[in-house]
Protein backbone atom coordinates (compact mmCIF):
# COMPACT_ATOMS: atom_id res chain seq x y z
CA UNK A 1 0.00 0.00 0.00
CA UNK A 2 1.40 3.47 -0.40
CA UNK A 3 3.17 5.55 2.17
CA UNK A 4 1.98 8.95 3.18
CA UNK A 5 3.35 11.22 5.69
CA UNK A 6 0.54 13.80 7.08
CA UNK A 7 1.56 17.03 8.41
CA UNK A 8 -0.81 19.56 9.93
CA UNK A 9 -3.72 19.26 12.05
CA UNK A 10 -2.82 15.75 11.83
CA UNK A 11 0.34 14.49 11.33
CA UNK A 12 2.37 10.65 10.60
CA UNK A 13 2.91 8.39 8.78
CA UNK A 14 -0.05 6.32 7.03
CA UNK A 15 -0.97 3.95 4.29
CA UNK A 16 -3.15 4.08 1.78
CA UNK A 17 -5.98 1.51 2.27
CA UNK A 18 -8.52 2.78 -0.98
CA UNK A 19 -8.48 5.23 -3.65
CA UNK A 20 -12.19 5.76 -4.11
CA UNK A 21 -13.43 7.05 -7.86
CA UNK A 22 -14.50 10.48 -6.49
CA UNK A 23 -10.74 10.72 -4.94
CA UNK A 24 -11.53 10.13 -1.54
CA UNK A 25 -8.45 8.25 0.35
CA UNK A 26 -9.05 5.85 2.96
CA UNK A 27 -6.00 5.96 5.42
CA UNK A 28 -4.22 3.56 7.88
CA UNK A 29 -1.67 4.70 10.22
CA UNK A 30 1.38 2.63 8.56
CA UNK A 31 2.26 -0.19 10.95
CA UNK A 32 6.06 -1.11 9.44
CA UNK A 33 8.70 -2.04 12.64
CA UNK A 34 10.41 1.28 11.82
CA UNK A 35 7.53 3.59 11.52
CA UNK A 36 6.08 2.70 15.01
CA UNK A 37 9.62 3.20 16.68
CA UNK A 38 10.16 6.51 15.03
CA UNK A 39 6.84 6.90 17.05
CA UNK A 40 7.98 5.81 19.98
CA UNK A 41 10.83 8.36 19.45
CA UNK A 42 13.61 4.71 19.17
CA UNK A 43 15.51 2.73 16.94
CA UNK A 44 16.23 -0.74 15.79
CA UNK A 45 19.11 -2.56 18.23
CA UNK A 46 22.06 -3.38 15.92
CA UNK A 47 22.58 -7.11 15.60
CA UNK A 48 25.64 -6.23 17.93
CA UNK A 49 23.38 -4.61 20.42
CA UNK A 50 21.32 -7.15 20.44
CA UNK A 51 24.06 -10.01 20.76
CA UNK A 52 25.56 -7.88 23.38
CA UNK A 53 21.92 -8.14 25.19
CA UNK A 54 21.43 -11.43 25.04
CA UNK A 55 25.06 -12.28 26.51
CA UNK A 56 24.61 -9.68 29.44
CA UNK A 57 21.51 -12.07 30.47
CA UNK A 58 22.16 -15.39 29.09
CA UNK A 59 21.86 -16.41 32.56
CA UNK A 60 18.24 -15.39 32.78
CA UNK A 61 16.60 -15.69 29.35
CA UNK A 62 14.98 -18.64 28.51
CA UNK A 63 16.42 -20.71 25.17
CA UNK A 64 14.68 -19.94 21.87
CA UNK A 65 12.51 -22.87 21.40
CA UNK A 66 12.61 -23.14 17.69
CA UNK A 67 8.22 -21.89 17.47
CA UNK A 68 9.46 -18.10 15.81
CA UNK B 1 6.71 3.50 27.87
CA UNK B 2 7.83 2.54 31.17
CA UNK B 3 10.78 2.39 34.29
CA UNK B 4 11.73 -0.98 34.67
CA UNK B 5 12.53 -3.18 38.05
CA UNK B 6 15.52 -5.27 38.60
CA UNK B 7 15.85 -8.08 36.07
CA UNK B 8 12.68 -6.50 33.83
CA UNK B 9 13.82 -4.37 30.48
CA UNK B 10 11.79 -1.36 29.65
CA UNK B 11 8.91 -1.74 27.25
CA UNK B 12 7.23 0.36 24.61
CA UNK B 13 3.68 0.01 22.87
CA UNK B 14 2.38 1.44 20.02
CA UNK B 15 -1.18 2.35 20.22
CA UNK B 16 -1.60 1.98 16.55
CA UNK B 17 -0.57 -1.67 16.49
CA UNK B 18 -1.82 -2.58 19.42
CA UNK B 19 -5.18 -1.22 18.22
CA UNK B 20 -5.11 -3.02 15.08
CA UNK B 21 -4.07 -6.36 16.96
CA UNK B 22 -6.80 -5.89 19.44
CA UNK B 23 -9.29 -5.51 17.19
CA UNK B 24 -8.65 -8.89 15.27
CA UNK B 25 -8.96 -10.72 19.29
CA UNK B 26 -11.58 -12.60 20.65
CA UNK B 27 -12.88 -11.24 23.56
CA UNK B 28 -10.83 -13.46 26.17
CA UNK B 29 -8.07 -12.56 23.64
CA UNK B 30 -8.26 -9.11 24.34
CA UNK B 31 -8.64 -9.55 28.25
CA UNK B 32 -5.27 -11.41 28.29
CA UNK B 33 -3.46 -9.07 26.10
CA UNK B 34 -4.31 -6.34 28.43
CA UNK B 35 -3.68 -8.05 31.69
CA UNK B 36 -0.28 -8.57 30.09
CA UNK B 37 0.19 -5.16 28.98
CA UNK B 38 -1.01 -3.12 32.45
CA UNK B 39 1.46 -5.84 34.18
CA UNK B 40 4.30 -5.17 31.70
CA UNK B 41 3.75 -0.98 31.73
CA UNK B 42 4.02 -0.85 35.60
CA UNK B 43 6.97 -3.65 36.23
CA UNK B 44 8.68 -4.10 32.29
CA UNK B 45 9.11 -7.35 30.88
CA UNK B 46 10.98 -10.20 32.82
CA UNK B 47 13.97 -10.94 31.57
CA UNK B 48 13.58 -14.91 32.96
CA UNK B 49 10.24 -15.19 30.97
CA UNK B 50 12.22 -13.99 27.34
CA UNK B 51 12.89 -15.69 24.67
CA UNK B 52 14.91 -15.07 21.60
CA UNK B 53 12.87 -15.45 18.38
CA UNK B 54 14.40 -17.43 15.53
CA UNK B 55 16.35 -15.58 12.96
CA UNK B 56 14.93 -17.92 10.42
CA UNK B 57 11.90 -19.94 11.91
CA UNK B 58 10.79 -23.07 10.45
CA UNK B 59 7.58 -21.49 9.15
CA UNK B 60 9.16 -18.79 7.01
CA UNK B 61 9.54 -16.22 9.28
CA UNK B 62 12.72 -14.08 10.07
CA UNK B 63 12.38 -12.14 13.51
CA UNK B 64 16.23 -11.61 13.62
CA UNK B 65 16.70 -9.01 16.81
CA UNK B 66 13.50 -9.96 18.52
CA UNK B 67 12.46 -11.97 21.72
CA UNK B 68 8.99 -12.49 22.97
CA UNK B 69 7.16 -13.49 25.76
CA UNK B 70 3.79 -16.03 26.01
CA UNK B 71 0.55 -14.66 26.95
CA UNK B 72 -0.41 -15.35 30.23
CA UNK B 73 2.91 -16.25 31.07
CA UNK B 74 4.52 -18.85 31.13
CA UNK B 75 3.32 -20.50 28.29
CA UNK B 76 -0.07 -19.10 26.91
CA UNK B 77 -1.61 -19.62 23.61
CA UNK B 78 -0.99 -16.15 22.79
CA UNK B 79 2.50 -14.22 22.73
CA UNK B 80 3.69 -11.20 22.28
CA UNK B 81 7.16 -10.27 19.65
CA UNK B 82 9.45 -7.58 20.55
CA UNK B 83 11.63 -5.73 18.72
CA UNK B 84 14.72 -4.72 20.78
CA UNK B 85 15.22 -1.38 20.23
CA UNK B 86 17.13 1.73 21.96
CA UNK B 87 16.27 5.14 23.15
CA UNK B 88 18.21 8.26 25.02
CA UNK B 89 17.90 5.85 28.14
CA UNK B 90 18.74 2.86 26.65
CA UNK B 91 18.17 -0.67 25.84
CA UNK B 92 13.70 -1.05 25.40
CA UNK B 93 11.47 -3.84 24.15
CA UNK B 94 9.28 -2.11 21.56
CA UNK B 95 6.38 -4.11 21.47
CA UNK B 96 5.60 -5.44 17.92
CA UNK B 97 3.21 -8.01 17.38
CA UNK B 98 0.42 -9.47 20.03
CA UNK B 99 -1.66 -13.01 18.58
CA UNK B 100 -1.85 -16.54 18.77
CA UNK B 101 0.81 -18.39 18.54
CA UNK B 102 -0.58 -21.24 17.08
CA UNK B 103 -3.77 -20.03 14.76
CA UNK B 104 -6.39 -22.89 14.67
CA UNK B 105 -6.49 -22.08 10.60
CA UNK B 106 -3.96 -21.32 8.25
CA UNK B 107 -5.89 -18.17 7.23
CA UNK B 108 -4.99 -16.73 11.01
CA UNK B 109 -1.56 -15.46 10.84
CA UNK B 110 0.24 -16.11 13.72
CA UNK B 111 1.75 -13.30 16.27
CA UNK B 112 4.99 -14.34 14.10
CA UNK B 113 3.44 -13.75 11.35
CA UNK B 114 2.26 -10.79 12.14
CA UNK B 115 5.20 -9.53 13.28
CA UNK B 116 7.47 -10.61 10.25
CA UNK B 117 5.25 -8.74 7.81
CA UNK B 118 5.62 -5.40 10.18
CA UNK B 119 9.23 -6.07 10.49
CA UNK B 120 10.37 -6.17 6.90
CA UNK B 121 7.84 -4.10 5.55
CA UNK B 122 9.66 -0.66 4.02
CA UNK B 123 8.65 2.64 5.44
Amino acid sequence: MPHVTLAGDRDGEYVIREERPDGTLVLAPETAAQASLRRLGGRAATREEFDAFVTEHREQLLPADGEG
Amino acid sequence: MTSARPGHARVAFDEHLWSEDLQRATPEAAQAAGRARRELERAGAPIDQLRPCEDQGRDGTRLAGCLKLYVPLPAGPWGIVFQLAGDEHGALLAALAFGLRHPPTRRRSSVYQLAHRRLHSKA
